[in-house]
């Protein structure tokens, strides 16, 4: 009884929820693609799904041709209970058939397909049925149900077991208490073997094949454990053969007369930490031994894991391999609802997200035993209207910005903030005088100072201190410097050799100091952050030397042009003027102005008039 | 105890060669399902149905027998139940809609060496189409039968000249079936399919080269759209271009490439080079006349619009056909592969394998990239790369250049991205940006931006770009002939979160290494600005003339697949330099301690920590110029592979030593993260993979696929296990594909033919099968006469007042259409009629001897020429009957008894 199962390529994943919808997420992209609600879903809800793959044009049966995947199309076969099997297309989102049984009308308790044999499904009145989709009718129906006395079960789950023998016979599992394998063949069914018994009426069955061994990996609704068993068909299973059969074989059962195999105890127990919710199996030839890959995923939400080497049979259970577990970063687990195999080596782990349905592919970790994935973000505390700003200004910050040529990360201003700088401070920025300062110091040590800017991270103290370029005051304030405050510094000159060339100049001077003073330390740290540092300002002093050939040049030409044009200055006002006029009523016009000016808004007039008046007064003068 | 033996090698695997993906969805008109649900779209030679509802592929439709290339599909309106198709040879085959079986296939009657070039069904049993000839530069106009094949009628005087951009609308004038022609002139062709001699050839006004026609199903009306953007909607007697009034709209400044009219006729739908959808208002809702809507930003140039009562589906150049109702609103996407634009599609763009998703990484449209699921054949996302607008044409520069994403990396473990992204038009100063992207498979864009570096080479473009197994630290080399190392750092305050950062480690050269930088003339010319002066309208050459070279109009109507949009030295603008130290590849070894990178014919070895030089390797085989290299892995991680344009050749790292050479002409060289495989592809496209042990390939594919059609650029390794091989190759059209090894699986699917739906409640009080033999009542005096009802109503409202009437313009347009009286049906002409036959039979004497007829569903010569067909049948019939059967007198005249 499959309530939830992948696509056969493992694009999809669905299952029926409580209230008898079915829901299809894309595992790909972790979109949940596709709802349905079938018609009375709350009287008789669908009890079991099956994925199938079936086409609908006629003529792309040609033998021989490839057929790419999208022209197989992915449908979902839906069980319900009041006895029909819904053909829900997925990539139509409609239902595509309806299949239904006229005669009975009980619930269809398990469905099964092979692209080989077909669907079969079972009812409650332990009859299975193999339909022919292409009419949507029954081709065979089957009785296998048991007479027994003690415990009466509705077989609740039934799987295919693929062959390769030349037979029409087909072959089923079919597992109530009692698990059994039938053999189907002309509406007639026989029991070949069993296996075992089982503590729920619910099984869960999955097959695994390798060339010509097939396995069966069987589970119960309220067991911790998987029984791994074998039930590769082989000849004597073959219906000819079928008057001699296992007369070698000892009869462990007498209520069944027909005298099939029973088989006790299977070839493997794997043991769950809880029920098994969904198993995947994968069998590979690997160097000519067979690997047997099996992934459960328990009530629990915990995932198992179980590689093995599959070698005789063992009566020890198995315990898994790896236990993976999802976490959100609080400790809140995030139950594991299913997982597959893909063969690609990888796992495909589902799991709830709060609300949503999360697929992620996970490599399992052999080294350890449990492989905890932490998944999700905390609880978000509500804060209502500004969630939604948050995460627009979370999603602007993560992006980091680097200078052309890959400079150092600067911090940028967040535009619309507000820059609030004292007053106080922007006059000191102003009267910042190095040559002056460093003739007020105390002493030419600044190592204090240093110490405390770096500690602190303030970009004032730190600038005051490393501007001074003088390499007397540089030497002995690093040499004084403690080697824990190294790195940071080195931190802070590569952020300020990306800044302007006064700027950077001083770095030279202080990293000259710097390597002077702690080389020791350098090399004993290398590879460490500090080197990154040093590296970066390697590059950056090359980036610039590599511009010092060009710009030395433009200097000199630019040197050259500005002596040659001041020199020219310089004669041309050495040059006696060939006309000094003093003009002596100016002392009276400087006396004027203040009194016209005070008429801000005639201002140019006003000028304009005195320039006149003056001229006036001029003239007058000089006539 | 044995020791068990491997097997013995000679696990000889079949290797299959397929395509894979990137096939062209957009080449032909897609057509609606007469049901609605689905879309039929013709994908080269077979025919992919689509749901509409959820954009998946439901079916697949194949023709019987093998074609190159279907031309049109079309449901025709009298049996919309049944899919006809025409091949490019002249194949009609009909499928059965219900279950995609082929039905019928018909070989048309065409001269060898003939192609079709348009399908039209004018209905089930006749076709139109258009073929060319070679040798011929006129094209042939014909109708031919879809049941027999025949040539039913070979319209001489409509002859287009020869164009790739042939369009070809049926509708209907006056009760007869008209052929509207346009082939990128300015003559518009309307040829009378019923009547071969009415036809005119209609000149657009200022004669502007036409794109597109279409005309309207049901009055006399044809639209059609002009190189100025305009839509003109010609009404009237189509057959006389004195009777024909246009109606011109002008939204669209740049050449509209389709255009159609909703199934009524009320809204006429255009679209273009703009990237936008415009529904224009006509017709009979006159009142709401001025009225558009839009669909604005489209991802590419509109090349074809179908419509149904509920969707419109815009085929559009990015392979993708976008369904939208009829509200204009956008429902769904129908995407393939590819889609490239012509400036990335000569860039090469990226083919990367991205493990985790088992996904293949490539260019898409302009500024894109696509993660494409080799699992399932399904495009899974298209990432935005450069985050950018699209640039808008303009008539004087139709293809802006527009950013282009040019190199991009994926770590091993597929953590990380980087991208790099360029544009230098020679005008402005060329953008470049270094993009570092962390992988977030839960979330739903599965790349975020994490580090954006603007001009991390200083404006040069980035040449070749790697990253290491674990996404720790990435190198870019860029045509500055430098290459940069970048370093993932912690950048979160307390070291202990996780906020990472990229930043610049150092910059590594093999030169002087003084500044390579950009020194083009063009740089330092003035952007002119008064050249191309805003709102000036130009008499641009491609408007009007029709150019046979180069006709850049019909470049752009097959942008797709047109590779000669780009010219080459627009892409070498950037550059005036020593090209000696020219960087080629680069590539990180498999333990991330050594950094191989080309520069010129130096191959030159780092040390990834101290980033220094540690060893230049140079032979001179090697020479002129390296392009990639790539270091070997696992067993073979001590060998350095490096391909030149003329050879491929390994290095031993421990003896510093070329240990075998080929002369091949690589183009793509990759190598395996898990194995010690690598593979290289060829010019001739020859695939060898091999491993640098020994210089005998591991397996050789000689001449995957003719080179003339496209060689193949990129190659990547997809997930494969043990000695498998499987790899994705890229051909420069960006159609992938795949050398995977064979499977055999016998399977056989099963077929749901038979529906049987529940019924609903309604449906089961109706019997299966109806009969009844209730004669139905015949008309008595009850009954409203409605004619009446409608005259004495029309009187008695037009005898109230004026300014109680309400405005006309609310008025039923219905109403108005009674009150004006045109909708009265012309009673036919009993003067024509009652002229004889003999009139016509002499005057087409010249006629019969010209034009071939044949086949039974022929009309007589004479017949085409009288005015109404089914007239004079009924005539003739009804003078059958009235007359004597057998007329003693004639017939003894005439067998002269």
């Amino acid at each position: 009884m499959a309530e939830a199962a992948f696509s056969v390529d493992g694009k999809y994943y669905s299952a029926i929820t409580q209230d008898g919808r079915l829901r299809i997420w894309d595992t790909e992209t972790n979109v949940l693609k596709q709802e349905y609600t079938p018609d009375l879903h709350l009287t008789s809800p669908p009890s079991c799904l099956q994925w199938i793959s079936a086409t609908q044009s006629a003529n792309t049966q040609k033998g021989g041709r490839r057929k790419s995947i999208s022209e197989e199309t992915h449908h979902v076969a839906l069980g319900t209970t009041s006895g029909k099997i819904l053909i829900y297309s997925v990539s139509q989102a409609k239902v595509e058939t309806v299949l239904s049984n006229e005669n009975s009308h009980s619930g269809i308790t398990s469905l099964d397909w092979h692209s080989k044999y077909g669907l079969y499904s079972c009812s409650k009145e332990n009859s299975v049925c193999e339909w022919d989709l292409q009419s949507s009718l029954i081709r065979y129906k089957y009785n296998v149900s048991v007479e027994s006395k003690n415990k009466h079960g509705n077989i609740r789950a039934i799987k295919i077991v693929p062959h390769k023998q030349n037979t029409a016979a087909r072959y089923l599992v079919a597992a109530s208490y009692q698990v059994k394998l039938w053999r189907l063949h002309d509406g007639e069914a026989t029991i070949i073997k069993n296996l075992g018994h089982n503590a729920a009426p619910t099984a869960l069955l999955s097959i695994a094949t390798l060339n010509d061994v097939c396995w069966l990996i069987e589970g119960s609704q309220n067991e911790r454990l998987l029984s791994f068993w074998d039930v590769t068909i082989s000849d004597e299973h073959v219906p000819q053969m079928n008057g001699d059969e296992t007369p070698h074989k000892k009869q462990r059962r007498k209520s069944i007369s027909k005298a099939p195999v029973t088989t006790a105890t299977p070839t493997y127990n794997f043991v769950l930490e809880d029920a098994p919710r969904l198993v995947d199996v994968e069998l590979k030839s690997e160097d000519g031994a067979t690997r047997l890959s099996l992934a459960a995923a328990t009530r629990s939400g915990v995932v198992h894991y179980y590689g093995l080497m599959l070698n005789g049979s063992s009566t020890k259970p198995i315990k898994p391999s790896v236990t993976i577990q999802v976490t959100s970063a609080d400790a809140r687990p995030l139950p594991l609802q299913c997982c597959r195999l893909p063969p690609k080596g990888d796992l495909l782990l589902g799991y709830w997200n709060g609300p949503v349905m999360t697929f992620e592919r996970v490599i399992p970790d052999l080294k350890t035993k449990t492989q905890i994935l932490i998944r999700g973000e905390k609880e978000a505390k509500k804060k209502g209207k500004q969630d939604g700003k948050q995460g627009r200004e979370n999603e602007t910050s993560q992006v980091t910005y680097v200078e052309p040529l890959g400079g150092v990360a600067r911090k940028r201003a967040t535009p619309g903030d507000k820059v609030e700088v004292p007053m106080e401070a922007r006059l000191a920025n102003l009267a910042l005088d190095v040559k002056g300062r460093s003739k007020s110091a105390v002493s030419q040590n600044l190592t204090k100072l240093l110490m405390q800017g770096l500690h602190s991270k303030d970009k004032g103290i730190i600038l005051t201190v490393l501007q001074k370029d003088d390499p007397a005051v540089a030497l002995r304030t690093v040499s004084n410097l403690p080697a824990d405050y190294v790195p940071q510094l080195l931190e802070q000159l590569a952020d300020m050799a990306t800044r302007k060339t006064s700027q950077c100049a001083s770095v030279c001077t202080w990293l000259s100091a710097v390597v002077r003073c702690h080389s020791a330390l350098l090399l004993a740290t290398m590879g460490s952050r500090a080197s990154d540092h040093l590296t970066q300002l390697l590059a950056i002093f090359t980036n610039r030397r590599s511009h010092l050939c060009q710009l030395l040049n433009l200097k000199g030409r630019l040197d050259l042009t500005i002596s040659q044009r001041s020199a020219s200055d310089i004669a041309q006002d050495e040059q006696e003027p060939v006309l000094n006029y003093n003009d002596s009523s100016s002392d009276e016009e400087m006396e004027a102005e203040p009194y016209q000016s005070d008429s801000d808004a005639s201002w140019g007039d006003d000028k304009f008039e005195s320039d006149a008046s003056a001229q006036e007064e001029a003239d007058s003068d000089g006539d | 105890m044995g020791v068990m033996v491997n097997g013995d090698g000679g696990k000889s695997v079949k290797y299959n060669f397929y395509r894979k993906a990137g096939r062209s969805i957009i080449e032909r008109r897609p057509v609606f399902s007469p049901d609605g649900e689905s879309i039929a779209i013709i994908v080269e030679n077979i025919v992919r149905v689509y749901n509409i509802q959820t954009g998946e592929c439901v079916r697949i439709l194949e023709t019987e027998s093998p074609v190159n290339e279907l031309i049109a599909i079309q449901f025709p309106e009298n049996e919309d139940y049944n899919l006809y198709g025409c091949s490019d040879t002249g194949y009609v085959t009909v499928w059965t809609w219900a279950n995609g079986a082929v039905l019928r296939e018909t070989k048309l009657n065409l001269p060898t060496n003939t192609k079709v070039l348009t399908f039209d069904l004018v209905d089930s049993t006749e076709c139109c189409i258009v073929t060319s000839q070679p040798n011929n530069k006129f094209l042939n106009l014909n109708t031919y039968s879809t049941k027999t094949g025949e040539l039913l009628y070979d319209y001489r005087d409509t002859k287009p000249m020869y164009g790739d951009m042939i369009c070809v609308s049926l509708g209907w004038c006056n009760g007869d079936r008209y052929a509207a022609v346009s082939n990128g002139t300015k003559v518009l062709s309307i040829q009378n399919l019923q009547q071969p001699h009415l036809k005119t050839r209609i000149i657009n006004h200022n004669g502007y080269r036409i794109m597109s026609v279409a005309a309207h199903q049901k009055t006399n009306a044809v639209a059609i759209t002009d190189t100025l953007g305009r839509a003109t909607v010609i009404r009237g007697n189509l057959f006389d271009y004195k009777q024909v009034a246009r109606e011109v709209m002008h939204w669209h400044f740049l050449p509209p490439l389709a255009t159609c009219f909703s199934l009524q006729g009320n809204y006429l739908y255009t679209g273009g080079m703009e990237k936008v959808l415009v529904k224009w208002t006509i017709g009979d809702l006159a009142y709401r006349a001025s009225e558009k809507n839009f669909i604005p930003r489209l991802p590419g140039m509109i090349r074809f619009i179908t419509t149904n009562n509920t969707h419109v589906a815009l085929t559009l150049t990015n392979n993708s056909v976008v369904i939208a109702n009829a509200q204009l609103r956008v429902l769904g996407t129908l995407l393939e592969c590819g889609g490239v634009s012509p400036a990335s599609r000569a860039v090469g763009g990226a083919l990367l394998h991205v493990p985790p998703l088992s996904a293949l990484l490539t260019a898409a449209r302009t500024g894109h990239l696509q993660l494409y699921s080799t699992n399932t054949d399904k495009v899974l996302y298209n990432l935005d790369i450069t985050g950018l607008n699209n640039l808008p044409s303009e008539r004087w520069n139709l293809l802006p250049l527009e950013t282009e994403v040019t190199c991009a990396a994926v770590s091993g473990n597929g953590d990380w991205l980087v991208t790099s992204e360029y544009r230098n038009d020679g005008i402005t100063y060329p953008e470049e940006k270094l993009k570092f992207w962390a992988a977030q498979y839960k979330n739903s864009t599965p790349f975020q931006l994490n580090t954006c570096v603007n001009l991390s080479h200083g404006g040069c473009n980035v040449v070749s770009l790697s990253l290491n197994y674990k996404g720790d630290f990435c190198v870019s080399a860029g045509s500055d002939q430098k290459f940069r190392i970048w370093k993932k750092e912690n950048t979160s305050p307390s070291n202990k979160g996780k906020k990472f950062a990229w930043s610049c480690l150092t910059a590594c050269y093999y030169s002087s290494g003084i500044g390579q930088f950009i020194s083009n003339d063009v740089l330092n010319g003035f952007k002119d600005g008064f050249k191309h002066k805003p709102g000036r309208d130009e008499d641009l050459p491609y408007l009007r003339e029709v150019d046979k070279k180069d006709d850049v109009i019909k470049k752009l109507f097959n942008i797709h697949k047109e590779q000669s949009l780009v010219n080459d030295e627009a892409n070498r603008v950037c550059t005036k330099r020593d090209s000696e130290f020219d960087m080629g590849g680069v590539a990180i070894s498999q333990d991330g301690s050594l950094i191989a990178a080309w520069f010129g014919c130096k191959l030159t070895l780092w040390d990834t920590h101290l980033c220094n030089l540690s060893t230049t390797l140079s032979h001179p085989a090697l020479r002129p110029k390296g392009v990639h290299v790539q270091f070997g892995n696992r067993d073979a991680a001590h060998y350095l592979v490096c391909t030149t344009e003329t050879c491929l050749a390994v290095w031993s790292l421990l003896s510093l030593t070329v240990k075998w050479l080929v002369q091949i002409n690589p183009t793509c060289l990759v190598s395996h993260r898990f194995s010690n495989k690598l593979a290289v592809v060829t010019t001739n496209n020859d695939l060898h993979v091999f491993s640098p042990h020994s210089s005998a390939p591991i397996l050789t594919k000689k001449r995957l696929l003719d080179p003339s059609t496209g060689v193949f650029k990129q190659c990547t390794f997809g997930t494969c296990f043990d000695d498998e091989i499987r790899l994705y190759l890229m051909r420069n059209d960006s159609e992938i594909y795949c050398l995977e090894p064979e499977q055999t699986e016998e399977s056989h699917l099963e077929v749901i033919s038979h529906r049987k739906l529940p019924t609903s409640n309604f449906s089961a009080l109706l019997a299966e099968q109806q009969l009844s033999e209730v004669t139905p009542a015949t008309a008595d005096g009850n009954v409203i006469d409605v004619n009446n009802l409608a005259g004495s109503t029309i009187a008695q409202f037009s005898l109230a007042s004026p300014h109680m009437v309400p405005p006309v313009g609310l008025l039923c347009t219905t109403f108005l259409q009674r009150l004006s009286g045109t909708e009265d049906i012309e009673q036919l002409d009993d003067t024509e009629e009652d002229k004889p036959m003999e009139i016509d039979e002499d005057s087409s004497d010249d006629e019969d001897a010209s034009s071939k007829l044949n086949g039974p569903y022929a009309p007589k010569v004479t017949e085409l020429w009288t005015p109404n067909y089914e007239a004079v049948k009924e005539k003739k019939l009804n003078k059958m009957m009235h007359e004597p059967f057998l007329d003693l007198h004639s017939s003894s005249s005439l067998f002269g008894v």
